[in-house]
């Protein structure tokens, strides 16, 4: 019987292979299918994003109700290098038009929202 | 949604938007991975502190929660509010803040949740002070000897298991024995010898109706205006039940840090022991004895350990606790009773079989203790109980030959006799605590032998004849033994006198 490896644990090996440019992906998957966790294969996705942070590898996620413009992709590259200095960033770009403005950023487990439609829901739930 | 004047309305939007989040820079946010009965499980969220609040933004609802369980790969988090609301999926955002109350003047005479929102349909407190729920005691050096009284009124608790201000005093007994009962006259005490300690009573999934017939009884007592009632009935989550005594031990301690008085009322900490038990075993907690988790212990020594007199330069504060427990068939060797027991300065054990014997408050004297003792009783009681204990000890030992009546010795006899009116005068109805001096002189009167000849079922009306004939006689002399000082030869001539004259019209 195979011990349960935690997600952190799995995500800390699975960045430091492609930190190091060494296969995993099927080591990992048949873990996963083994021990019956394939279920949390989205969580680990997000656990190995985070864990490649310390590796220099920094993966953003950026959602805009419109496509981004050179300009603010070139800003948001500028704060995320002052953010995490010595990284390599790789931005990805989804579009949501019901944000209705401004941009959401996720990056490391955190978060930079000054979307529109955060700021409304924030209004209402402070029941003015 | 709040009434909003037309004429305040740009005001009042300006200050909404003032009050709105302002993202600045990447912050820490998780997700809800799972939920289900009061939990939720987050995943992220690396940098949560144990005991950390949470907001569960879900929809247009923010619902707060507090991390409880830290693993390696989520966060148990109990949910504060409705948990329907709450999905998986949710973002939880952490609050950058430990639970705290609003404390102050204002929650007195209030009934609130454990969260400070009023549940007496009254105003949203307005306080500009607030206490952390979970916080550490106060160190040794800031504390002081109890050395104050905390008056009961109780005659059987004032004269033989004295409480002091700063004590924790264990109630403990079997449904239907009269703890609450002693609690609540204590209450009334406070309010009518106007000692001007505050009172808390927290109630701790109690049913609302009993937590509604309390509230009419202390508006009614005029006590009211001195007490908070923080309140929690079964049907509230475990949560709630869980943080009632500690965010009450909270508003408790703004009056004691602030160089006030307070009693606090944990009624009770056996429910409160249940509903941690259950919230852990949710929290995949592993169960022990009785499947209480570890630290259930840690629960309520960390919770009392509040309780405290403080020294003269923290102010002199006090916070009294009386906590409740309750027994199943006078067990108080259970798990949760000897673990309480232990943390506590004394117990006031009720005995159902003395309930039902009439002997009501049902305390037994024998099992009962203050390890405070003398130190906080008032010179006026003290000068007169030392007696009553030990002729209560003689009488217990006694009370199984008084069928033998006429084939004792005289001392034997006189023994028993003295016995059974001192049992008659310790009973006391409901809602009618004494003073120190009414205390002071009926059990001076009977311990002396007065009422020796008094029929054993008229002591307590000599008691009140006597009572009321010092009043009208010798008011200041009474009212001088009502401060505390032992009564002098003159004044006890002078009840002697009249203690002799009422007893002559309730002779045998």
């Amino acid at each position: 019987m195979i011990g349960r490896i935690s997600r952190r644990k799995l995500a800390d090996y699975a960045a430091q292979a492609i930190a190091e440019k060494r296969p995993f992906m099927k080591q990992l998957a048949a873990y996963l299918v083994v021990s019956n966790r394939i279920k949390e294969a989205s969580l680990i996705v997000r656990d190995i994003e985070a864990a490649l942070t310390k590796h220099g590898i920094v993966i953003a996620d950026i959602a805009a109700a419109r496509e981004l413009d050179a300009r603010l992709r070139a800003e948001i590259n500028s704060f995320l290098s002052k953010e995490f200095a010595d990284s390599q960033i790789y931005l990805r770009t989804k579009l949501e038009p019901d944000l209705i403005g401004g941009l959401r950023l996720r990056v490391n487990g955190q978060e930079l929202d000054n979307t529109v439609r955060r700021r409304l829901t924030n209004l209402k739930a402070s029941k003015v | 949604m709040s009434e909003i004047s037309v004429t305040e309305l740009s005001k009042e939007l300006r200050d909404a938007i003032a009050g709105l989040e302002a993202t600045e820079g990447l912050t820490d946010v998780g997700i809800v991975i799972r939920v289900g009965d009061g939990v939720a499980w987050v995943h992220g969220l690396t940098s949560a502190g144990y005991s950390e609040m949470l907001v569960i933004e879900s929809g247009d609802q923010k619902i707060e929660a507090f991390a409880l369980n830290l693993m390696e790969d989520e966060i148990g988090a109990v949910i504060l509010g409705d948990e329907s609301a709450v999905a998986a999926g949710d973002k939880v955002r952490l609050k950058g803040t430990l639970l705290e109350v609003p404390v102050g003047e204002a929650l007195l005479g209030r009934v609130v949740n454990p969260l400070g929102e009023p549940l007496d349909g009254g105003p949203a407190i307005e306080t500009k002070n607030h206490g952390l729920v979970e916080r550490e005691a106060i160190g040794v050096m800031g504390r002081k000897g109890v050395n104050e009284p905390l008056m009961t009124g109780i005659m059987a608790i004032d004269t033989m298991i004295p409480i002091g201000r700063g004590q924790r005093e264990l109630i403990i007994g079997d449904r239907q024995t009269g703890k609450t009962a002693i609690a609540v006259d204590t209450m009334i005490n406070q309010a009518k010898q106007k000692t001007g300690v505050v009172n808390i009573y927290v109630a701790i999934g109690q049913k609302l109706s009993k937590i509604a017939r309390l509230v009419e009884r202390l508006k009614d007592e005029g006590v009211m205006d001195q007490t908070i009632i923080v309140a929690t009935s079964p049907a509230d989550p475990a949560s709630l039940l869980y943080l009632a005594p500690y965010a009450a031990t909270a508003m408790g301690e703004y009056f004691r840090d602030n160089g006030g008085h307070a009693l606090i009322i944990y009624d009770d900490l056996t429910k409160h022991a249940v509903a941690y038990r259950q919230m852990s075993l949710l929290l995949r907690r592993p169960p022990g004895r009785e499947a209480f988790p570890g630290d259930v212990f840690y629960l309520h020594s960390r919770l009392l350990e509040r309780s405290a007199k403080l020294s003269d330069d923290l102010g002199g504060g006090s916070l009294t606790a009386l906590p409740i427990i309750e027994t199943q068939a006078g067990d108080i060797s259970a798990y949760v009773p000897t673990n309480v027991i232990s943390i506590t300065d004394g117990q006031i054990f009720l005995e159902t079989d003395l309930f039902y014997q009439g002997i009501r408050p049902a305390i037994s004297v024998g099992l009962s203790v203050s390890r405070v003792g003398g130190s906080a009783q008032t010179k006026a009681v003290k000068s007169v109980s030392s007696h009553l204990r030990l002729s209560l000890a003689q009488f217990r030992e006694l009370a199984g030959f008084a069928q033998f009546g006429s084939d004792l010795d005289d001392d034997t006899r006189q023994q028993i006799e003295r016995g059974q009116r001192l049992t008659e005068l310790l009973k006391q109805p409901q809602y009618q605590p004494l003073s120190v001096w009414e205390q002071t002189i009926s059990v001076y009167t009977v311990t002396s032998g007065f009422f020796d000849h008094v029929k054993v079922s008229a002591v307590r009306e000599a008691q009140e004849a006597l009572i009321t004939r010092l009043w009208t006689d010798y008011k200041d002399d009474m009212r001088t033994i009502n401060k505390g000082d032992k009564p002098t030869d003159e004044q006890l001539k002078k009840i002697e006198k009249v203690a002799e004259s009422v007893a002559k019209g309730f002779e045998n």
